[in-house]
């Protein structure tokens, strides 16, 4: 008996022993209470904010180029994309559709990883310069991605602090939100340093700051406040930063990145082992590239679900430069069939002729945007382009700048920045071409201006906007116009979902 | 020495030959793995014993009424495993749907599936005379003759398949270069005919106050979907030995399965219950004239310009991906117990359960559908270790005085539970004469990666019941748990959960004289269980170490670390609280029986994922928290007549009805509605809606009010006149306002709920002579269901469409089906309209009447086998889901929701439940 006891008694003492310890921590990673503590923590998470940029397709690795450029009159949707293709001419029935709902979230996600630098950041033990300048970049990124929830969703709820579960902001107005741009971007301007080592090229300066200042501005008209932004980048300190290169077609090639005439860039690398655009996931490698690239490039490279319209081509053809040859930018900026002037035979596209892959079959008049492809080193594309994108370069400021000076009635002084874009082209300046246009008359050439400039870098979109010429009258420039409905297609629904589980939020006009 | 008790189970299931009429193998293992899906999708094991947790209580009875202690009570496919204590109760937690399975030493094993009634309490059957099983869903309860076990409470459903057969008149825009030679039958080729073998064989026995049993089995399921196997190998052995005051005793369970399947899920290999149908029949499963770079197998898919479609070529999927996944588990418990005075035990109990899953996920090269990235070949190799294991130390008590009798336990239970994972991927594999090699080491080096995790929880209980009884006329039980679990907010972490029932057994009372009735016994119950569906260490935010940016002129990637999942930090217990009035009658000799159930029960701080809006910048799924609260009232009688026969034929009959109604009490702060200016009061999820007042995820679209026959109709309607056509759905604008708005999502209404208004049950058995026959119908009515599968093959997308389909012209009026035409046309909404998926166009009524299972059986008289040394030999041959009487137009209507929480009946491309026949032999000797 007593045996037995004894063998219970340590069978109980033996076990009961055992140290329960319930708080103990998750062994797979930090909480966010243990981090936020050092200098490289605060590193790390404004690296976290950059990364939305490769995040999934909706951003900047694909759909934001859809919103900005195929919705606009110079682009379409071409390919087998039926909802894309619906979406491109104005008939979306689902407000949950991904096209729209993903790149509204994915901007959110941004917006969540921005908040928690600039509110963490700031109670770090840190070296002050750095830690400014973190939360500098965080004020950028986040000025970036309200920029566009505003210019493409018109009324985006205001989150400045990190998320919680039982959030639910009432939406922004449209002016609300483009303060909180603007007061982002004044707050950034002053921490952001005017360039950085080598190392971190791809950081926002305080050159990318006024320039995205100067485009808030300028999208609501405020052309002084845009002006006074534009300024420092064109006659203030900026302007030793920046030059227009030499070659228009550097901006566009992957040898000449984060050249004298970037203002801001989009870093993208060639990862050839990547196995997910999950920014998230832990146990894969992400993708750095962009797979706009593959969805652009023509057929027979890539799919083609988007091409460009051929008025643009036309518009290119209205002026040859000062020694009488096409204007250089129209070959850069489209792969189409007389892209060489000697015609498809002479035209390259992917290391074939133009006549020898489209000849006279249905393709034949086909346009496509070729400033985000890499048919200048290869010749076939991928989901993994490094090829970086110029989201702000300084000739977009320039015309900008000169919008502004048109705007405040300063036509004469806007011409000499309308110029230096056209000489770097080899057209005659604005001064020799067109002298003494009036106020009206400048705009309607700026139009044309930043159509040749700029076409196929995702601005024209904010550009009609800005410009009031979305319409049914595009129709016939472009179709997928006939569809659109004044003052309720410039802007996209708000995600339906977002709506059904806040109910302070509301849905945009006429959806 | 003690009668040996040998039994030998030997059964074969063949399954029909008819093609396209089973599922079973996906079915089991989704019981065996609560996630096969989620196995095959993410190419990762995920434990998900520890996910959904729910304590399911109970009392293990025999036939005579006698409790049985000592009964295994185990989760089956896996998870942990109790024993009965002294008085045959037991407490056991489970995943949702688990099915129980409770084994004893001579008796006939049993599986429950569990419902929501966390109280299950059984009775086995000797192994000799078991006739019939009990069945357990919800709140209903059927009885039924068991097969093997392996075939469970699966439900089918065929009739209606034939409505989707695909076909080759596709009307397909965008065909230019087909000479219609080219007719692929996709549901064919993805489906083909499976099978099920199931062995068993068992021996036990005894002596000298010891006992033993010893178990094996093989089970082997062939998949009706193509490249799906699963198969399982079984052992066990118990023992129980008595020693003076001791008594010791083990059970130890060891199987070990595989299974493999292609990879399924999202937009990457899709869902083979879709693709098969909307695959477009013009195009070929593989073609020499299609290999490309790309596509080295010159697999058949869509292209643009050519046949524009996205459907997945599940063939292809087939052959290029696998998943093939082995799952080595233990199961066991060793317990002691010691009589320290009469009348009082202790016992120890240790129990573990430990498994060694591995995993591995290979792609080859090649594609299979339009716009497919072109990615390497690829491999990865997962593997996890679970370990769960239990201390029990409790102290039994059992006091007869007179007419009173009290028993009863204390007791304290650790119990730990720790998943830890390895993962390994590596891309290029290496290949050499065509065949793949298979390692990570075998990979091109640069694209490796690996990872591990360990997730670890704690759960400490303290337990007391106490049963008192008078006179076999007046029943109390009172029983007490206060459990510490790890996975909730540290501030949260303890909860209290007591509950008592009462009875009285009338027909014992000295003035309860009535002969006819033999048995009347009133119960009342009132009781309140903890709810824990966590993983561990959900309340609190993590970083999240997988971003990094591209930087520099050397365009470097540098590490990010950033908060990506929100979490909400107060989790706390969810609460249960149920109470339960009924009343038990046996008549005329037991002839008749009557149970009624009448229960109501609330769920307090119910522990839900809560769907988040985007602005929030949640990454990584929805994150838990504690939601308002939730009523299921119910009403439940079980009818039962057994005539007492003295000829040769012999039967019974037993009938159920079982009626609950789901009504959501609150949601907790959910904000202020500026329509209403009143508290928010639902979530949305899908197209569900849970809101206060209504049951769970009813429906919330878009109500859609007959075709537009003319352009009168159009314009007097005016929401839909700037683009709708003759022959284009009419949706009714709820929200007008008497302005020309258009159709939008503020014209939603709510459409019908996924829950039945009733279920019920009817089985028949009879014998005669050697012959048995036994009859299982189940049916579920006024249930409404999504058909998610129907609404991509009739939205005139990108697909193959059906043959069934009556669209509208301008001769065929009387159709409820909307015009042809090309979703995705230019300027012709109307056709887009028409395709709306939020919209009631696509739910149907889901009621369904089901012969689930019939079963002839013939014994062989025990004079001609006993020659052959045999004790008992029993042939038969069953038919399950032989048919189902229901309009729903899909593949089955016993659907599991996509979202089973706040989508219940969202049908996208469930597993259908198969038509099975089987023959079997069971020998014992």
């Amino acid at each position: 008996m007593k045996k037995y006891i004894f063998i219970l008694t340590v069978a109980i003492t033996a076990l009961a022993g055992c140290k329960r310890d319930f708080d103990a921590v998750n062994p797979n990673a930090p909480t966010i209470a243990s981090f936020w503590k050092t200098g490289d923590d605060a590193t790390k998470g404004i690296n976290a904010v950059y990364s939305t940029f490769y995040r999934t397709a909706s951003l900047y690795s694909r759909w934001m180029f859809y919103h900005g450029i195929l919705k606009s009159d110079e682009g379409f949707g071409s390919g087998g994309d039926g909802g894309l293709n619906n979406l491109m001419r104005f008939n979306q029935t689902n407000y949950n559709d991904g096209l729209t709902a993903q790149t509204w979230s994915t901007l959110y996600v941004g917006v969540f990883r921005a908040n928690q630098v600039i509110a963490n950041v700031p109670n770090i033990a840190m070296d002050e310069t750095t830690k400014k300048r973190i939360v500098a970049e965080a004020k950028f990124l986040r000025a970036l991605f309200y920029f566009n929830l505003t210019l493409y969703y018109g009324r985006p709820p205001l989150m400045l602090a990190p998320s919680q579960p039982k959030d639910v902001p009432a939406n922004a107005t449209t002016a609300q939100a483009y303060a909180q741009v603007a007061k982002d971007l004044n707050e950034a301007i002053a921490d952001l340093p005017v360039s950085y080592p080598a190392a971190d090229l791809g950081r926002a300066t305080k050159g990318a700051a006024y320039a995205l200042l100067g485009k808030t501005y300028l999208q609501q008209k405020m052309y002084q406040q845009a002006a006074d932004a534009f300024a420092y980048l064109v006659t203030g300190a900026g302007s030793s930063t920046y030059t227009l290169t030499a070659d228009y077609r550097d901006n566009f090639i992957i040898t000449r990145e984060n050249n004298s005439e970037s203002i801001f860039e989009i870093q993208f690398s060639e990862n050839q082992s990547e196995s997910t655009d999950d920014d998230v996931d832990e146990s894969r490698i992400n993708n750095t590239g962009t797979s706009i690239s593959q969805f652009f490039a023509p057929p027979g490279v890539g799919f083609s679900d988007g091409a460009a319209r051929r008025w643009v081509v036309d518009e290119f053809l209205q002026e040859r430069t000062v020694t009488n040859a096409q204007d250089p930018r129209l070959a850069a900026s489209f792969i189409f069939n007389n892209a060489n002037p000697a015609g498809p035979t002479a035209t390259i596209v992917y290391g074939q002729t133009f006549q020898s892959r489209y000849g006279t079959g249905p393709d034949a008049n086909g346009v496509w945007f070729r400033k985000l492809l890499n048919d200048h080193w290869k010749n076939q594309e991928g989901f993994r382009s490094p090829n970086n994108y110029r989201l702000i370069r300084y000739a977009d400021v320039l015309l900008m700048y000169a919008e502004c000076l048109n705007g405040l009635n300063r036509t004469a002084e806007a011409y000499p920045l309308v110029d230096r874009v056209r000489q770097r082209a080899g057209l005659a300046t604005l001064t020799v071409a067109k002298p003494g246009l009036n106020q009206t008359q400048f705009l309607t050439q700026l139009k044309h201006e930043r159509l040749t400039e700029l076409a196929g870098e995702g601005w024209r979109w904010a550009d009609l906007q800005r410009w009031g010429d979305l319409g049914p009258a595009l129709a016939t420039r472009d179709a997928d116009f006939t569809g659109f409905i004044v003052g309720k297609h410039e802007v996209y629904p708000i995600p339906q979902s977002d709506i059904d589980l806040n109910s302070n939020l509301t849905q945009n006009p006429k959806y | 020495m003690k009668k040996g008790n040998l039994l030998n189970l030997f059964h074969v299931h063949q399954v029909g030959n008819l093609k396209r009429m089973l599922a079973l193998p996906l079915v089991m293992a989704a019981m065996a793995y609560p996630s096969y899906a989620s196995i095959t999708k993410n190419n990762a094991l995920e434990i998900k014993a520890n996910k959904f947790d729910v304590t399911i209580t109970g009392t293990v009875k025999a036939a005579s009424g006698e409790t049985l202690p000592g009964v295994s009570v185990s989760i089956k496919g896996g998870g942990r495993a109790v024993v009965t204590d002294a008085n045959g109760k037991f407490s056991i937690s489970v995943p949702e749907n688990a099915t129980l399975v409770f084994n004893y030493i001579g008796y006939t094993a049993k599986e429950v599936v569990v419902g929501s009634n966390p109280v299950v309490n059984v009775t086995l059957e000797s192994s000799d005379t078991a006739l019939d099983d009990v069945v357990v869903i919800g709140y209903q309860t059927i009885r039924r003759k068991d097969l093997t076990g392996a075939t469970g409470s699966v439900s089918t459903g065929n009739t209606e398949k034939r409505a989707y057969q695909a076909s080759g008149m596709a009307i397909q825009p965008g065909v230019a270069n087909y000479n219609g030679r080219i007719n692929t039958d996709w549901v064919d080729e993805t489906l083909r005919t499976g099978s099920v073998q199931d062995y068993n064989a068992s021996i036990s026995g005894g002596g000298n106050g010891s006992k033993y049993l010893i178990s094996g089995g093989y089970f082997k399921d062939k998949g009706v979907l193509i490249a799906r196997e699963f198969e399982r190998a079984s052992f066990r052995v118990n023992t129980e030995t008595t020693k003076g005051r001791f008594k010791f005793g083990e059970n130890l369970a060891f199987s070990s399965s595989t299974s493999k399947a292609p990879f399924q899920g999202g937009a990457f290999a899709g869902n083979p219950w879709y693709d098969m149908f909307s695959s477009v029949p013009l195009i070929p499963v593989q073609d020499n004239a299609l290999i490309s770079t790309n596509n080295p197998g010159g697999w058949g898919y869509g292209s643009n310009g050519n046949i524009n479609t996205f459907s997945r070529n599940q063939v292809a999927i087939a052959n290029i991906t696998s998943v093939k996944s082995n799952f080595a588990k233990i199961i066991g418990n060793a317990f002691v117990d010691f009589k320290i005075i009469e009348g009082l035990n202790y016992k120890f109990n240790a129990g573990i359960e430990t498994s060694f899953d591995k995993s591995k996920s290979i792609r080859k090269d090649g594609s299979w559908y339009q716009n497919q990235s072109p990615d390497f070949s690829q491999l990865s190799d997962n593997r996890n270790q679970f370990l769960s294991y239990l201390l029990e130390h409790t102290l039994n008590y059992n006091y007869v005085i007179g007419k009173h009798s009290i028993n009863g336990v204390v007791g304290y239970t650790e119990q730990t539970t720790q998943t830890d994972n390895t993962f390994g991927s590596g891309i290029k594999l290496a290949q050499f004469g065509g065949e793949y090699f298979d390692t990570l080491t075998s990979t091109a080096g640069e694209g490796r990666t690996s990872s591990g995790t360990r997730y670890k929880n704690l759960l400490d209980s303290y337990l007391g019941r106490l049963n008192y009884t008078y006179d076999d006329k007046y029943l109390l039980t009172a029983t007490f748990r206060a459990d510490k679990d790890s996975r909730f907010s540290p501030q949260f972490r303890t909860g209290y959960f007591p509950s008592g029932a009462l009875g009285w057994r009338i027909s014992k009372e000295d003035f309860f004289k009535v002969d006819w009735v033999s048995d009347l016994k009133l119960r009342a119950s009132y009781g309140v269980l903890g709810v824990n569906t966590l993983g561990a260490y959900q309340f609190i935010g993590f970083l999240n170490q997988a971003p990094d940016v591209v930087l520099g002129s050397g365009q470097v990637t540098s590490p990010g670390a950033i908060q990506a999942k929100l979490a909400s930090g107060d989790l706390r217990w969810e609460k249960k609280k149920t109470t339960n009035l009924g009343f038990d009658v046996s008549l005329f000799k037991d002839q008749f029986t009557v149970n009624f159930d009448a229960f109501r029960s609330v769920s307090e701080d119910v522990l839900l994922s809560q769907p988040l809006p985007g602005y929030l910048g949640n990454l990584q799924g929805d994150p838990i928290v504690n939601i308002g609260s939730i009523q299921n009232k119910g009403l439940e009688l079980n009818l039962g007549y057994r005539p007492k026969l003295d000829g040769e034929f012999k039967w019974d009959i037993a009938g159920n009805i079982s009626i609950v109604r789901n009504k959501v009490l609150s949601l907790g702060n959910l904000g202020i509605d500026t329509e209403t200016g009143q508290p928010k009061d639902y979530i949305q999820s899908g197209n569900t809606r849970t809101q206060v007042g209504r049951s769970i995820g009813e429906y919330y679209v878009l109500k859609t009010d007959g075709i537009f026959q003319n352009q009168a109709e159009i314009n007097a309607h005016k929401a839909q006149s700037a683009y709708a056509k003759p022959g284009d759905i009419r949706y009714v604008n709820t929200i007008d306002g008497g302005t020309n708005d258009d159709i939008n999502d503020k014209d939603r209404v709510f459409a019908g709920s996924a829950f039945p208004k009733f279920t019920s049950g009817l089985q028949f058995n009879s014998r005669y002579k050697d012959f048995s026959l036994s009859i299982q119908l189940y049916g579920a009515f006024g249930q409404k269901l999504y058909n998610d599968v129907l609404r991509d093959l009739d939205s005139y997308g990108n697909s193959n469409y059906r043959r069934a389909i009556n669209p509208w012209t301008p001769s065929n009026t009387d159709t409820t089906f909307p015009r042809l035409g090309y979703q995705f046309a230019a300027n012709d909404r109307g056709i887009n309209e028409n395709a709306r998926g939020n919209t009631d166009r696509w739910i149907e009524d889901g009621s369904f009447l089901r012969l689930r299972n019939v079963e002839l059986g013939y014994s062989f008289p025990q004079k001609l086998i006993s020659k052959a040394n045999i004790s008992s030999a029993r042939l038969y041959v069953s038919g399950q889901n032989l048919f189902t009487i229901t309009k729903y137009s899909g593949l089955d209507p016993d659907v599991v929701g996509a979202n089973p929480n706040l989508e219940p009946g969202v049908d996208n491309g469930n597993y259908p439940s198969s038509r099975i026949i089987s023959f079997g032999l069971s020998v014992g000797f």
